[in-house]
């Protein structure tokens, strides 16, 4: 009771309460240092992202010019001449390969999950799409192997080459689709599909006109992210394409292996050769710039969408 | 949701949508029936020994998996050391001490560094992290901290487990921040603006609503985050040494299970037996990563809506 009698002991009807300066003053400098340790945590954080930036660069600026990016690999050890290009031309493959099966599938499924079926069987394709992003990629990797890659028993014998290793990255990419398009079906305001439907339109009619026009810029990004997801990816291309330091001459069987970035990243940097650590690193530029282009463009999407959507 | 009598076109749009969804669930029990079928002989002839046996023997057909579940764990383990306390801060420097013009930018930094590849990663600790721990780092602690147990330096070379974890930890922090971040979002902010009214400082609000608050968020972005460090491959092939032994201290080479597998699977082929055990391997992984999922689900969905946010993919 001490507390509320304080104003007859100081007599100062306004002070009801007693007031510890200094427990005061020792809770504003905790909260100091709670602050630094937050902000000294956010920028140990932000670090890598920057010095990997400036690392790559420091050595890549030497080597990157348009001849990097628009010849083949040549010289001894492979890649001590030359630039590029059987990557990124691979690259190109592995992602239009992996897009033709994600694309419609994920697109798909994602519609079909905001539009149909019951809230129970719903949720069980939700969680194993969501347990799929979770699992690792090298178990992806063996999975294509024994499916598309391997040479004997069961499997399509595809053998290491551009349409085994993009299948498998579009398993890897397709419920990364699914679930970015049901997010973007749903962010779509109910009255518009509730309106359509009132109007008497069917679901086809309403997904023709209103879902696929309203969710265009959710869509896009999902599948520039399932893009941004696979570009980088390594362990699964081990086991079902590997490397191709020329340029494929087809799809499957001999011959169908193509380069990857990332691969040749890998490649290069376990040579004991120090060019080609540092061709290693000028590619590090080239998937940086790559993986921050798209990342940008997401951003844009989804930012004009929603001042789009302002606008109406 | 909607509820309206379909027509025949409709049907058709159904059935064919209800194709790409078969196309999704093929795809989940292809990989589960994969890695089931083709490690069933080794499963078979090792039993439950192979979680314990320490000999990995291709030579004489003996398989076990013990040094490459060890490396595995004590990776991730202190990988999540590092992640944690580094997340927890960025959280909630992002959500409650960051001002508003900033935010959105330092959120895209940290969303940016879930999007670099794990091949960049392991690059970027080849060229800096190794050299860094080999001369400053580790003749520090051979010189003053030698008589602690698992922080002794035998050899001086830079790889090893403590470098694959350092950046391991950086790979996963994106994620338990970005969850942290969100569940902390979560708090009703009228609750947290009385107290501020009432005189408490950020710290209190922090300490005595918004953690209390969000705690179980915070555990769901911890354990999603085990199950990413868990299954990282090519950073930790580059940095750990890959030596098939039981690391007696963090300094130590090590091997982990992604790393074995990634290094060879190749060969491992040619022989049934061994093939056979390289993929038990990678069912260990699978459950490993399917049982965190589901648990890490489960607390998600309660806190933040199993909401996914954008730092759960990117990388690889």
């Amino acid at each position: 009771m001490a507390e509320t009698d304080n104003h007859k002991k100081t007599g100062d009807p306004n002070n009801y309460f007693p007031v510890n300066k200094s427990y005061i003053k020792r809770k504003k400098i905790y909260n100091r240092i709670a602050y630094g340790f937050a902000a000294s945590a956010f920028i140990l954080g932000a670090f890598p992202v920057f010095h990997i930036i400036y690392s790559a660069l420091i050595i890549g600026y030497k080597y990157l010019n348009w001849r990097f990016v628009s010849t083949l690999p040549t010289g001894f050890p492979i890649g001590a001449k030359g630039g590029i290009l059987n990557a990124i031309v691979g690259d190109l493959y592995l992602v239009v390969i992996a897009s033709c099966l994600a694309v419609p599938l994920g697109i798909g499924s994602g519609l079909y999950l905001s539009l149909f079926g019951k809230q129970r069987t719903n949720s069980v394709i939700r969680l194993l799409n969501e347990l799929m992003i979770g699992i690792p990629s090298v178990v992806w990797g063996i999975m294509g192997f024994y499916i598309f890659s391997t040479n004997a028993g069961l499997g399509f014998h595809f053998g290491f080459s551009a349409l085994a290793g993009g299948l498998t990255l579009g398993f890897i990419m397709t419920p990364i689709v699914t679930l970015l398009t049901e997010q973007a079906v749903h962010r779509i305001p109910a009255s518009y599909i509730e309106g359509a439907l009132a109007m008497g339109a069917t679901k086809w009619q309403a997904t023709k006109s209103v879902i696929v026009k309203a969710a265009m810029g959710g869509i896009f990004t999902a599948v520039l992210l399932g893009v941004l997801n696979i570009i980088g990816q390594t362990a699964p291309l081990l086991f079902t394409n590997y490397y191709n330091t020329g340029l494929p001459t087809g799809i499957t069987g001999p011959g169908g292996a193509v380069g990857d970035i990332a691969m040749l990243i890998f490649i290069y940097i376990h040579e004991p050769s120090h060019i080609l650590h540092y061709k290693a690193e000028t590619a590090v530029v080239v998937l940086l710039f790559f993986v921050f282009a798209l990342d940008i463009g997401m951003r844009l999407i989804s930012w004009l969408t929603v001042k789009i959507f302002e606008m109406f | 949701m909607l509820k309206l009598k379909l027509n025949h076109k409709d049907d058709l749009f159904k059935f064919i949508l209800s194709i790409f969804v078969f196309g999704i669930i093929l795809i989940f029990f292809t990989v589960v029936t994969v890695i089931l079928y083709y490690s069933y002989p080794a499963v078979s002839r090792f039993g439950i020994a192979f979680l314990w046996t320490k000999e990995w023997n291709p030579p004489k057909e003996i398989f076990g998996a013990a040094t490459f579940i060890a490396g595995t764990f004590m990776v991730t383990i202190i990988a999540l050391i590092f992640a944690i306390p580094l997340s927890l801060g960025i959280g909630i420097f992002l959500e409650e001490y960051c001002p508003k013009f900033l935010k959105g930018f330092f959120t895209i930094i940290i969303e940016l560094l879930a999007g670099i590849p794990s091949v960049v990663f392991g690059v970027w600790g080849v060229l800096t992290i190794v050299p860094w721990l080999r001369k400053y780092i580790e003749p520090f602690f051979k010189s003053h901290f030698s008589f602690i147990p698992f922080l002794q330096v035998t050899e001086n070379i830079g790889y090893g487990i403590l470098a694959a974890s350092i950046v391991v930890a950086f790979m996963v922090v994106p994620i338990i921040a970005s969850i942290t971040k969100d569940s902390l979002a979560a708090v009703p902010k009228i609750t947290k603006d009385g107290a501020l009214a009432m005189g408490a400082t950020r710290l209190d609000v922090i300490k005595d609503i918004s953690l209390p608050f969000s705690y179980r968020g915070i555990y769901g972005g911890i354990i999603l985050g085990f199950g990413r460090a868990v299954g990282e491959t090519i950073a930790v092939v580059l940095l750990i040494g890959n030596q098939a032994i039981i690391p007696k201290s963090i300094f130590g080479v090590g091997y982990t299970i992604s790393a074995v597998l990634a290094n060879t699977f190749t060969f491992a082929v040619i022989s049934p037996i061994y093939a056979s055990s390289e993929v038990e391997l990678a069912l260990i992984l699978l459950l490993v990563s399917l049982i965190v999922n589901i648990i890490g689900r489960n607390v998600l969905q309660k806190v933040i809506g199993g909401k996914l946010s954008r730092a759960q993919f990117g990388g690889g």
